[in-house]
C-alpha cells in the first residue's frame, strides 16, 4: 500500500477488518458451516447484505401477520398486548 | 446481482451518451466507430460495405440498443475478473481503443482512416462478445491480430494511435493475453489500455498521450469515490492509479517486448486486479452501510461492528416475532402443553419491553444466565427492566393459583389463558428464573406432570431454552 490515509487518530488495521468479517461470517447461516477462511470478504459482505434484507423482509411479514392476528382477538386480552409489543 | 458498480455506471453513463452521439455523427465515414457503452463496445458504426462481418456488427448494433441497458450490468460484473488479463491487452490500435473509449469521447475524430474495412472486422467480433464475458474477448484479440497482418491501418476510431508496426507488436502482445477488450470499468480499463498502448515504442508517444487522457477521466472519479468512502484499507487505489500511469508510460516507452515490460505489465495487472477487488469490497461495504439503519460511521471497522450488532438484533427480532406468531393462535385452552414454555419465553420477551431489535430474555436464559437463580435474576434485572416479573412471584407465593388469574400483569395474562393457575407459576418461575419456580413447583403447579411442557420447564427453562438455544449458539 503506497498511501495510507488514516482518518483521525485510529488507523484501522487489516486484521481488525478480517476479524470483523469472520465474526460476521459466523452469523450468516450459509457461510457458517464452512470453514471460516473459505469465504472472501466480498462474499461475506454480499451474503450479509442479502441476509439483512431477508431478515427485514421477514420482520415485515411477521409484523403483518401479527397485526392480522391482533385484529382477530380482543384488544383487552393479554395476547393482544403481547402482540402489540412484538410489533414495532 | 444487479448491484451495479456505481463507479462504472456513472462513468459509463457519462461516457455513453457522448459516444453514441459522436459515433452517430461521425461514424458514417470510413471511420469505424464503436459505440462505447458501459465500458464495452455495443455499437459498431461502420460502413457496411467495408465489413467482412458487417452482419455481426450490425446485428450487434441492433441488439446492442436493445440490450445495452441490461448487458452492461452483466458485463460490468463479468468483466471485473477479466480486467486483469484484459489490462495487458495493448490498446495500441484504434480498434482496441475504439472498444475502450468509444470514438470521440476522448480524442477528436481521427483523421480519415481509409483502412477501415479490414479493421471493421475487429469491431464486429468484438462487439458481439460483450455479452458473453470471456469468449468474446479472446476473439477480439484474434481479430486484432488478423487485420494487423494484412494491413495495419488501425481501425479508425478516435484514437489515432498508430498504425502498422506498433500494431504488429501490439497485436502479438494482445493475442498473448486473452483479455476482454470492452473494458468493463471504463476508468480502469482505460488506464490499462493506455499503459499497454504505450508499450510499443512507436506508439509510445501517442499511446501515452492517448492513454493519459482517457485515464485521466477515470482516475479522478474512482479516486474521489474512494476518498469519500473514507476507508483506509483501500487507500492505495487512487495513488496507485497515478503511479501506474507514470510507471506504465515510463516503462512501456522504453521496451517493446522485453522482460521488464512483461514484468511491469504483470505488476500493473496485479495492481489493477487488486484494485478491482478492493473496489468490489468497497461497494459491498457501502451497500451494507445503506442497509443498516442509523449508521453514520465512516470507517470500516465500526461499520462492520454495527452491522454485526444489527444482524444479531434482527435475528433475535425475527425469532421473537415468529414465536409470538406461533404462540398467539395457541393461546387457547387446550393447547396447554405447548403454550407454557412458549408463553414464558414470550412473556419474558414482553417483559423485556421488546421493541424490535433487542435481546430478548429467552436468549439470555439458555446459557448466558448463571446457574445460580439469584444471580440469573440479578443478571436479568440488570439488563432489562422487568418490574412486572417481580410481581408474580409475590402473588404466586400466595395461596392458590387462582389468584394468579387476577393478576393484573399483562405479561402474566397470556400465561393464565391456558390454565391460569398453571401458567402463572410457570411464568413466574421463568421470569425469576429458578427461584420461585422451584419454590412454587411442588405446591403451585397441580398439573405440571400432566403437561408436557411443565416438567422440562420446571427443571430448567427447557423448551424455551431449546427454542432459544440455537440462537444462543449463534450469538454465543
Amino acid at each position: 500500500m503506497s498511501s495510507r490515509r488514516s482518518r483521525g487518530a485510529t488507523r484501522i488495521t487489516d486484521d481488525q477488518i478480517v476479524e470483523l468479517v469472520s465474526k460476521l461470517q459466523q452469523l450468516l447461516p450459509e457461510l457458517r458451516n464452512r470453514r471460516s477462511n473459505k469465504a472472501s470478504a466480498s462474499k461475506v459482505l454480499q451474503e450479509t447484505c442479502n441476509y439483512v434484507r431477508n431478515l427485514r423482509k421477514e420482520v415485515d411479514d411477521l409484523s403483518d401477520r401479527l397485526s392480522r392476528l391482533l385484529s382477530t382477538i380482543d384488544d383487552d386480552s393479554p395476547q393482544a398486548s403481547i402482540i402489540r409489543s412484538l410489533i414495532d | 446481482m444487479n448491484h451495479i458498480v456505481p463507479n462504472f455506471e456513472t462513468e459509463e453513463d457519462y461516457t455513453t451518451p457522448e459516444l453514441r452521439n459522436k459515433s452517430t455523427m461521425g461514424g458514417n465515414d470510413d471511420i469505424m466507430e464503436l459505440l462505447w457503452h458501459n465500458g464495452q463496445v455495443v455499437m459498431h458504426n461502420q460502413n457496411p460495405r467495408s465489413n467482412k462481418k458487417p452482419a455481426a456488427g450490425v446485428s450487434l448494433q441492433t441488439a446492442a440498443t436493445g440490450d445495452e441497458d441490461t448487458r452492461p450490468s452483466h458485463n460490468v460484473f463479468m468483466h471485473e475478473d477479466e480486467m486483469a488479463s484484459w489490462l495487458q491487452y495493448p490498446v495500441e490500435d484504434n480498434p482496441l481503443e475504439n472498444y475502450l473509449y468509444g470514438n470521440d469521447l476522448i480524442y477528436p475524430p481521427p483523421p480519415p482512416i481509409t483502412t477501415v474495412s479490414p479493421n471493421s472486422l475487429l469491431p464486429p467480433p468484438v462487439m458481439i462478445p460483450p455479452r458473453p464475458p470471456v469468449p468474446p474477448y479472446q476473439r477480439v484479440e484474434v481479430e486484432f491480430a488478423r487485420p494487423r497482418s494484412p494491413e495495419l491501418g488501425p481501425s479508425s476510431s478516435s484514437r489515432t494511435l498508430q498504425s502498422a508496426k506498433p500494431q504488429e507488436s501490439r497485436a502479438s502482445r494482445v493475442s498473448d493475453k486473452p483479455a476482454p477488450v470492452s473494458g468493463v470499468g471504463a476508468g480502469r480499463e482505460t488506464e490499462t489500455c493506455d499503459m499497454s498502448v504505450t508499450s510499443s515504442p512507436g506508439s509510445g508517444g501517442s499511446g501515452a498521450s492517448a492513454g493519459m487522457e482517457p485515464a485521466s477521466e477515470m482516475p479522478p472519479p474512482p479516486t474521489d469515490d474512494r476518498k469519500r468512502k473514507g476507508v483506509d484499507t483501500d487507500d492505495n487505489e487512487c495513488h496507485s492509479e497515478d503511479v501506474e500511469f507514470e510507471y506504465a508510460d515510463g516503462k512501456k516507452q522504453s521496451h517493446v517486448g522485453s522482460t521488464s515490460t512483461k514484468r511491469s505489465r504483470a505488476a500493473e495487472v496485479h495492481n489493477l486486479s487488486e484494485r478491482r477487488r478492493r473496489d468490489r469490497i468497497n461497494e459491498k461495504m457501502k451497500a451494507l452501510q445503506d442497509l443498516i439503519p442509523r449508521c453514520n460511521k465512516s470507517d470500516k471497522a465500526s461499520m462492520l461492528d454495527e452491522a454485526i450488532e444489527y444482524l444479531k438484533s434482527l435475528q433475535m427480532q425475527v425469532q421473537m416475532m415468529s414465536m409470538g406468531c406461533n404462540m398467539v393462535p395457541m393461546m387457547f385452552p387446550g393447547v396447554q402443553q405447548y403454550m407454557p414454555p412458549m408463553a414464558m419465553g414470550m412473556g419474558m420477551g414482553m417483559g423485556m419491553g421488546m421493541n424490535g431489535a433487542m435481546v430478548p430474555y429467552p436468549a439470555m436464559l439458555p446459557g448466558s444466565l448463571p446457574p445460580n437463580p439469584a444471580a440469573a435474576a440479578a443478571h436479568l434485572g440488570q439488563r432489562f427492566p422487568v418490574p412486572g416479573f417481580n410481581m408474580p412471584p409475590v402473588n404466586i407465593a400466595g395461596p392458590a393459583p387462582s389468584q394468579g388469574a387476577s393478576m393484573p400483569d399483562p405479561m402474566m395474562n397470556p400465561l393464565t389463558l391456558n390454565s391460569q393457575s398453571l401458567n402463572q407459576p410457570r411464568a413466574l418461575s421463568f421470569a425469576d428464573p429458578f427461584q420461585h419456580y422451584i419454590g412454587l413447583h411442588p405446591t403451585q403447579l397441580p398439573l405440571p406432570q400432566s403437561q408436557g411442557g411443565v416438567p422440562p420447564v420446571g427443571t430448567k427453562p427447557g423448551s424455551c431454552k431449546d427454542a432459544t438455544n440455537t440462537n444462543h449458539h449463534r450469538t454465543g
